[in-house]
């Protein structure tokens, strides 16, 4: 079955994500959730997997990028959390094996935190892609929440929609302009002028957090 | 792996005090959101989902020590059962450790940690738990039997007090007759040592919402049901409990396939009931416990959780 245009709506419990940048990128999604699918166990550190071919179910471009946008969404508000962490101080006497010592929660194994993490507040981010309306909801099960830490509390989707559409908005659209970072390397192919958009190095596919991955991008103005 | 899915209700038997963190203030406020309910944008009142999980984590590594007959740990064992570890130098994938700690300690393998330089991924997703109240009716579900969804008529400010404590200098006060003749005349020329101070809190019968979903094993469910067994001791939410704040009840109900709910666990009044499941993945998980400390060497588990070198089979 041939790939189609598709529009994503993740449906947010709360409309609070934690990201810093407010990427939400469609392709890092599915990839997490084909492992989640294929490969659980990668996801939990229990196996390793070298020369691993991954299939994500997006077609790629001529550049090998997958065909799939940033998330888009209206932002209501952007404010700032935080998370604890610090020694359990009620517990120590009963279950540690010295009788004495001193618990430093400045530094070292017992250090105390209190983490500060930018939470955005938002409408239910849109995507596009192409692929198989088959296909997608069958990963898309697999993703619970949005952004970083989920098992916090923040992000968690409720459900997912996926719908046909008319055109493939997964590079550029006639309503929002550059739907995904675009390297600036092939700023030519893009028959856009892309000018006025922000440059900033950031991942043009998955897994993001890989130095190789990363390239100067045009960024799109994906906060409505 | 089977996908388990909670929709919790804790219903407030006592004043709740869980604040945001402001040192320089006086009077403590709640601890508060910005979210959206449905279109519209509000500021609620907010359990963060941190809390709860760090509480499951004490509770759930109580349990776990207790069934092996109160092991004690070294510290940095100690720090990665009860508050999940940290990260001590550049990331690794040790596949062997994150195995053997997934087959040991199904408590962690559920709620993640650092493990000297390895993170080792939780099982948990979950909100933040919401009170029942105006603000937050397009997100409590609409179905749930414990819900007085009477409550959605009120904002969640009309749910909350202020309440002022004192703590007062007893070397001015008439206790001062127990101090000795050098200390008593020194008091009497000093200052008081007092302190006024304020909070605010939820008030009784409020209740909160929590959404808990479990991509796990049923040894890791029957971790998390450790954890809430062990809980249910003092079932207490938040601060203060020794001033007589966050005594509560507990209704779980286990979402099924149809959208329907189930009743999961419930604890009231410190009394704990489980379902057929809970007890089962418990019962599952009691044996698993004894049949470890019974065959394993205790040295080599301890020696596996501070990231030495280690023997043990999987």
């Amino acid at each position: 079955m041939a790939t189609e245009p598709l529009k994503i709506t993740a449906h947010l419990v709360d409309g609070r994500i934690n990201s810093a940048d407010g990427l939400l990128s469609f392709a890092s999604i599915i990839y997490y959730a084909w492992f989640k699918r294929w490969y659980p166990e990668k996801v939990l550190g229990t196996l390793k997997l070298d020369d691993l071919l991954i299939g994500l179910p997006l077609p790629k471009d001529q550049h090998g990028l997958y065909q799939a946008s940033v998330g888009f969404y209206q932002q209501y508000a952007q404010t700032t959390e935080y998370w604890n962490s610090e020694p359990d101080w009620e517990r120590g006497h009963t279950y540690l094996d010295k009788d004495k010592g001193k618990i430093n929660p400045s530094v070292g194994v017992q250090r105390a935190y209190h983490t500060a993490e930018t939470i955005r507040v938002i409408s239910d981010p849109v995507f596009y892609c192409r692929g198989k309306i088959k296909k997608i909801p069958q990963y898309l099960n697999y993703v619970k929440a949005l952004g970083k830490k989920g098992s916090v509390g923040w992000g968690r989707v409720k459900s997912w929609s996926v719908e046909p559409i008319a055109e493939d908005w997964s590079l550029w659209s006639p309503k929002h302009g550059l739907m995904r970072p675009w390297p600036t390397k092939y700023q030519a192919e893009l028959g856009h002028d892309v000018s006025d958009y922000f440059v900033d190095k950031t991942a043009i596919k998955p897994p993001s957090w890989q130095h190789r991955n990363q390239t100067l991008c045009y960024i799109p103005d994906f906060i409505k | 792996m089977p996908v388990y899915q909670f929709n919790s209700v804790y219903t407030l038997k006592a004043p709740l005090s869980h604040q945001a963190v402001d040192p320089n203030s006086v009077v403590k406020k709640l601890n508060t959101v910005t979210l959206r309910n449905g279109s519209e944008i509000e500021q609620v009142f907010a359990y963060s989902g941190n809390a709860l999980r760090g509480g499951w984590r004490d509770q759930g590594a109580k349990y776990l020590l207790n069934h092996w007959d109160h092991l004690k740990l070294p510290q940095k064992a100690f720090n990665l059962i009860f508050t999940g570890g940290n990260l001590s130098g550049n990331q690794v994938v040790d596949v062997s450790r994150a195995q053997a700690i997934r087959h040991y300690f199904p408590l962690l393998s559920l709620l993640g940690g650092a493990i000297g330089n390895q993170i080792l991924a939780g099982k948990i997703t979950q909100t933040f738990a919401y009170p029942v109240c105006a603000e937050t009716t397009a997100i409590v579900p609409a179905n749930l039997d414990p819900i007085d969804y009477q409550a959605q008529k009120l904002s969640w400010r009309r749910m909350t007090e202020d309440k002022q404590f004192i703590r007062l200098d007893d070397s001015k006060q008439t206790l001062s007759t127990y101090l000795d003749k050098t200390t008593a005349k020194k008091a009497k020329s000093e200052l008081p040592a007092q302190m006024l101070y304020g909070i605010e809190y939820l008030i009784p019968n409020t209740q909160l919402w929590h959404n808990l979903e479990v991509d796990c094993t049923e040894l890791e469910l029957g971790a998390l049901v450790s954890c809430l067994a062990e809980w249910a001791q003092a079932p207490y939410l938040g601060g203060m409990s020794a001033q007589g704040f966050g005594l509560c009840d507990l209704t779980m109900l286990q979402e099924t396939d149809d959208d329907s709910q189930t009743p999961f666990l419930t604890i009231t009044g410190g009394k704990l009931q489980l379902a057929p499941l809970a007890k089962q993945v418990k019962d599952q998980y009691d044996t698993y416990l004894k049949d470890i400390y019974a065959n394993t060497d205790m040295t080599q588990l301890i020696k596996l959780l501070e990231g030495k070198k280690w023997q043990l089979s999987l």
